[in-house]
């Protein structure tokens, strides 16, 4: 990974007044809620939509914009670029989930609903841990289309979960079911922790599949940009 | 030959950069199918599953709530619903609120099987519809002694579940609603 190329990144993501303005909407809210409800559940999965907002054409658009041409001219890395951009979209998830969620349990301590320490814990880490696994399945989907088409091909994958769901449930297909819920869970990584503070007991199967869904990510971003034929009389 | 993007030849080591990532991936994969088949042969018996919740079985559930002198509380569920998991999760294996809620009500579940095997057992599919439950989670709290119940639908968050629950219970003991209104 190179701080560099991270830092650039996080810059260039902090400039984007679409962005900005998308991250200002899923921030604000939900701690509004969480003050109205007196509950954290509102802010429970913050980092996951930041690390989508932040991610979103992390690849993609340098491709469309002949960013990539110019940034390879230099001694970089491929491999090194595709988890520069994950690492730091990640960083970008986490570190803004936790912001919200800490926000929220301030404004629920205010209203005299005193968040239990555990639980609290245990969030900030499903937050962080969220956040990568977001930005690893954004990184590689973008890695596959160019623009923001990774944000369609997101939302499009899981809109097939849901009509494959529903048929398999009219058709009584088991099989299907069971192949919908891994590619749910494979497009939107997430670890539970509630057996960290002992609501019930781990899974080792959730685990695997949480990293899996990151490796697998990583592997296929990275094999995509090495196949990637970057020239400047492409176009 | 691949070539580089400065027009040089391309090193072949670089074709492998992926390599390791592609051997976690790999290994992660094999992993986790291994995983799913042992769960898939080795069922966790119930005894073994972290149960915080002291649940009661349907036909006992009149008895228990008689001696007890509390409503009981019917958790409509089933094993595809996910937002039924998270309350499992988030509230019924949660010690502290499962203590909370056993001091309230007797706690039943009624798991649908509509899905797995086409139709529900007699007395799930009574109960279901008695209580007219049309989605799940439903949380139904009914006094067996006056026939009162109050119902939700859906999982509104760990802590309004318990206080809910709490609040069902002194309703239909007391045959009022919070705001005056009797309970039918």
């Amino acid at each position: 990974m190179n701080p560099t190329l991270m830092l650039n990144f996080t810059r260039n993501r902090v400039q984007s007044p679409m962005r900005l303005m998308l991250f200002f909407l899923a921030f604000v809210p939900p701690i509004v809620m969480a003050l109205i409800a007196r509950s954290l559940q509102p802010v429970q999965a913050g980092s996951a939509v930041f690390a989508l907002i932040f991610t979103a054409g992390a690849v993609g658009q340098d491709v469309s914009s002949g960013v990539l041409q110019l940034l390879f001219a230099r001694p970089v890395g491929r491999r090194e670029y595709v988890l520069s951009r994950w690492a730091a979209g990640g960083l970008i998830g986490a570190a803004l989930g936790i912001a919200q969620l800490l926000l929220a349990s301030l404004v629920v301590l205010s209203r005299g609903a005193a968040p239990d320490p555990s639980t609290l814990l245990r969030l900030v880490l499903e937050n962080a841990l969220g956040g990568f696994g977001t930005a690893a399945v954004m990184v590689m989907l973008s890695t596959l289309v160019g623009g923001l088409g990774d944000v369609a091909l997101w939302v499009f994958g899981l809109m097939s979960t849901q009509i494959l769901t529903m048929a398999a449930m009219a058709k009584q297909w088991d099989w299907l079911r069971k192949a919908a819920d891994e590619l749910r869970a494979f497009l939107q990584p997430e670890l539970p922790l509630g057996w960290l503070s002992g609501m019930g007991s781990a899974d080792v199967a959730v685990i695997l599949r949480f990293f899996l869904a990151i490796a697998l990510s990583l592997a296929i971003a990275v094999t995509m940009m090495q196949r990637k034929e970057l020239s400047y009389a492409a176009d | 030959m691949p070539q580089t993007d400065s027009g040089a030849p391309k090193k072949q080591p670089a074709r492998f950069d992926a390599s390791w990532l592609a051997l976690i991936a790999a290994a992660l994969l094999l992993a986790y199918i291994a995983s799913r088949v042992w769960q898939n042969d080795h069922p966790a018996a119930p005894a073994q599953q972290a149960e915080a919740l002291g649940w009661v079985e349907i036909a006992q559930a009149t008895n228990v709530a008689k001696q007890t002198g509390k409503p009981v509380m019917y958790d409509f569920s089933a094993d595809w619903c996910q937002p039924c998991q998270m309350l499992k999760r988030e509230v019924f294996d949660n010690p502290v609120h499962a203590k909370a809620l056993e001091a309230s009500i007797v706690p039943v579940k009624v798991i649908d099987r509509v899905q797995e095997q086409g139709q529900n057992p007699p007395d799930i599919a009574e109960l279901q519809q008695r209580f007219a439950v049309d989605g799940f989670p439903t949380l139904v709290v009914v006094d067996p002694a006056s026939g009162r119940s109050v119902k939700t639908v859906g999982f509104m968050g760990a802590e309004e579940t318990v206080a809910w629950a709490k609040q069902a219970a002194n309703t239909v003991r007391l045959g009022v609603n919070p705001d005056g209104t009797p309970v039918r």
